[in-house]
């Protein structure tokens, strides 16, 4: 079996695996990194985000050889004992229901908002649109983005003036 | 319910290191009340459990879902002791007999338990209560339980972890005693309150079923007959097996004990169904080997059930007419021939849908063989909205005794109806048994669109008149839904109080059932998603 290095969540992985594996798998039962969940795998509900570079992918179609780049779960989200704006903000606008599709969600989001800081509605349900919530808990999502945005955009700016 | 004695129900205990446990006891039904044996209880099923130190714990036994239950009925047992809500963690309780029917369904988790949730925080004030009087030698009258402390009028006040060691020890106040506390009072309940479990959730480590992981662990699909019914005569073994990280792959025959509690929707079908199982190292290699797979089914007497076939069928009955009636006013065909009335006509079909949980189904099951004369265990984690329930389909299918599987309920990704049936769980546990290694079966989302217990499909032939003043003059509904054989599907059918039948005066409302073999189920308030009626009166 082919041997690949991959960095996830800054640590480095040296690991065995087929080719085709797709990374979802390797995190979930080999690295046991769950928090990344399966919930369709053909790339169509969102659940099983991770970052690869900063960037949204569906790591359940994302083969194992095709990783290029640094890869992010929800796992590694935080930094070191912070939690990222927007956790801070599921968390307080009490986003999850069931919980199954959150990890997927706040990926995406992570993603939207390191690319756009203050997104409209718009833009919102644009870059979230390929994560589906079983519960419905959609309105919570968009209002807990731009909570986040607000926090996120004061520890930008509280950043570039140090 | 007579001989019980009340007091009984509700048990203190001393924690070792000078804590107080309040747990619920079981009560025994009647015939049983005398030698004590447990059964199962409606009303009682959670523990709070109080330290020296202050923090406060709260079991939650009823399974979460997504509907909140592990926030909101310990906040109901916070509110009623006097707590802070900051200093209660909630833990998610076992599957034991102890904690009474663990069960969600119906929407009816708060109706259900807001009664004996209520009683056990107020018990464990009276008691906390009891216990600061002894020590600041004052009237309980005069004390109040507010913030985790027992405050005195004259100011002095005790905290909860001081009082715990002496409050194990107050007498349990007997239940027609315990009074409530005035809502205008509540400092919890009412509150937006966010969910126990959200920092777990947002940072990815919550455990649902799908993310268990137990020593040794392999992982496991199957494949069922594509027709209900239909059972695995032969496959590629040679192929499959041959196959990058396979370790076994065997044919399952259908079983159809599937447990009483089972039956109410498994009647005349097989709780395991027949088919294939693949087992491996890793989901991966299991999805990729089940893709390759090659079965050849015996689906002679298996299900011919298509939704084309239930359309001609239905629009025949339709035009037949007949059916069984239920209400049949006179003036109905008056009210359509005349001509002053406005009319409107529709055939509605609604589809059968699955449930479609985010996580889609799993089950792990770890079948241990005895050693010697020590019995057969089991032990198995899902998510499941009846977890107790699992044990009979577990002795059933592999004769373990129940006494001896050990059920972990999880948190689930959703539940809707779907995770009151245990279809996937028996396919678990019968991969375990005959593999001999523990395993998690994860179904794939086609496996779990297909082999859904759905939500019934069906019609209705509608007629509606319109007067001059706008308001209804008359409505004729032919409902056409479906049954297995001599039972009712849930959701099929017209509730007693529905619309026409109660509402309207000039009405004819006629019933026709087919029969169908398609597993239906329970799907999120049965028999009120249908919106034909709905749009009829829009038309």
């Amino acid at each position: 079996m082919p041997r690949y290095t991959l960095t996830i969540n800054n640590e480095t992985h040296e690991v065995e695996a087929r080719a085709d594996m797709p990374l979802l798998w390797l995190l979930r039962d080999r690295l046991k990194l769950t928090g990344t969940k399966y919930g369709c795998g053909i790339a169509q509900c969102g659940a099983c985000t991770v970052h690869v570079d900063g960037n949204a992918v569906r790591s359940c179609v994302l083969p194992v050889s095709a990783v290029n780049g640094k890869v992010t779960t929800i796992e590694g989200l935080a930094d070191g004992g912070a939690l990222h704006p927007l956790q801070s903000a599921w968390i307080e606008e009490d986003v999850p229901q069931c919980g199954y599709c959150q990890s997927g969600q706040i990926m995406s989001a992570a993603a939207l908002l390191a690319k756009n800081a203050a997104p409209s509605d718009d833009d919102i349900d644009t870059a979230m649109a390929g994560n589906f919530c079983r519960c419905g808990t959609y309105v919570r999502i968009r209002k807990a983005i731009h909570t986040a945005a607000l926090a996120y955009n004061a520890v930008t700016e509280k950043e570039a003036r140090s | 319910m007579s001989t019980l004695n009340r007091r009984s129900l509700l048990k203190a205990s001393l924690l070792a290191g000078g804590g107080f446990m309040l747990q619920y006891h079981l009560p025994a039904s009647a015939q049983n009340a005398e030698d004590g044996v447990l059964v199962r209880s409606d009303e009682l099923n959670a523990w709070v459990k109080i330290t020296p130190d202050g923090q406060i714990t709260i079991y939650s036994s009823i399974p979460e879902m997504g509907q909140g239950i592990m926030t909101t009925l310990p906040m109901v047992i916070a509110e009623e002791m006097g707590a802070r809500w900051a200093d209660v963690e909630v833990i998610n309780a076992p599957v034991e007999d102890r904690f009474g029917l663990q069960g969600a369904g119906g929407s009816r988790s708060v109706p259900t338990n807001l009664e004996a949730t209520r009683r056990v925080g107020a018990s464990a004030r009276e008691m906390l209560i009891g216990a600061a009087a002894l020590l600041m030698e004052v009237d309980r009258e005069q004390l109040e339980a507010r913030d985790s402390e027992v405050v005195h009028s004259s100011g002095e006040r005790r905290t909860f972890g001081q009082l715990a060691r002496l409050a194990a020890e107050q007498p349990v106040p007997e239940p027609e005693f315990l009074t409530f506390k005035d809502p205008r009072a509540y400092t919890i309940i009412g509150k937006a309150i966010t969910g126990v479990e959200n920092l777990v959730i947002a940072t990815g480590g919550s455990e649902f079923g799908i993310d268990v992981d137990v020593p040794g662990m392999r992982y496991a699909t199957y494949s069922r007959c594509p027709r209900v019914g239909g059972t695995a005569v032969s496959f590629n073994a040679a192929e499959i097996k041959a196959l990058p990280g396979i370790t076994d792959a065997f044919i399952l025959a259908p079983d159809d004990r599937p447990g009483d509690a089972q039956m109410a929707f498994l009647k005349g079908l097989p709780v395991l169904r027949g088919g294939v199982a693949i087992v491996g190292e890793d989901t991966w290699s299991v999805l990729d080997a089940k893709a390759k797979l090659k079965v050849q089914w015996d689906d002679a007497s298996a299900s011919n059930d298509s939704w084309a076939g239930m359309i001609a069928q239905a629009k025949e009955i339709a035009t037949a007419g007949g059916g069984e009636v239920r209400k049949d006013s006179e003036a109905v065909d008056a009210a359509f021939a005349d001509a002053a009335n406005r009319t409107a006509e529709a055939f509605y079909e609604y589809p059968f849908v699955s449930h479609i949980c985010m996580e889609p189904m799993n089950c792990t099951a770890d079948y241990r063989k005895g050693k010697g004369d020590a019995p057969d265990t089991l032990e198995i984690w899902l998510g499941s909205q009846f977890p107790a329930q699992v044990r009979e389909v577990a002795h059933k299918l592999t004769g373990v005794e129940e006494a001896n599987v050990t059920v972990h309920g999880m948190r689930m990704g959703g539940g809707f109806g779907r995770r009151a049936i245990h279809d996937f769980a028996a396919e678990a546990i019968a991969i375990s048994h005959r593999a001999g290694v523990p395993v998690k079966l994860t179904w794939t989302r086609t496996d779990d669109i297909h082999n859904d217990f759905m939500r019934a499909g069906g019609f209705a032939s509608m007629k509606g008149a319109v007067g001059k003043d706008g308001r209804l003059a008359a409505w004729d509904q032919h409902y056409i839904g479906v049954k297995h054989k001599d039972r009712g599907i849930i959701g099929s059918g017209m509730f007693g109080n529905e619309f026409p039948l109660t509402a309207m005066d000039n009405a004819r409302v006629r019933l026709s059932m087919m029969d169908i073999v398609t597993p239906c189920g329970a799907w999120r308030a049965p028999g009120s998603n249908q919106c034909f009626r709905g749009a009829m009166l829009h038309s």
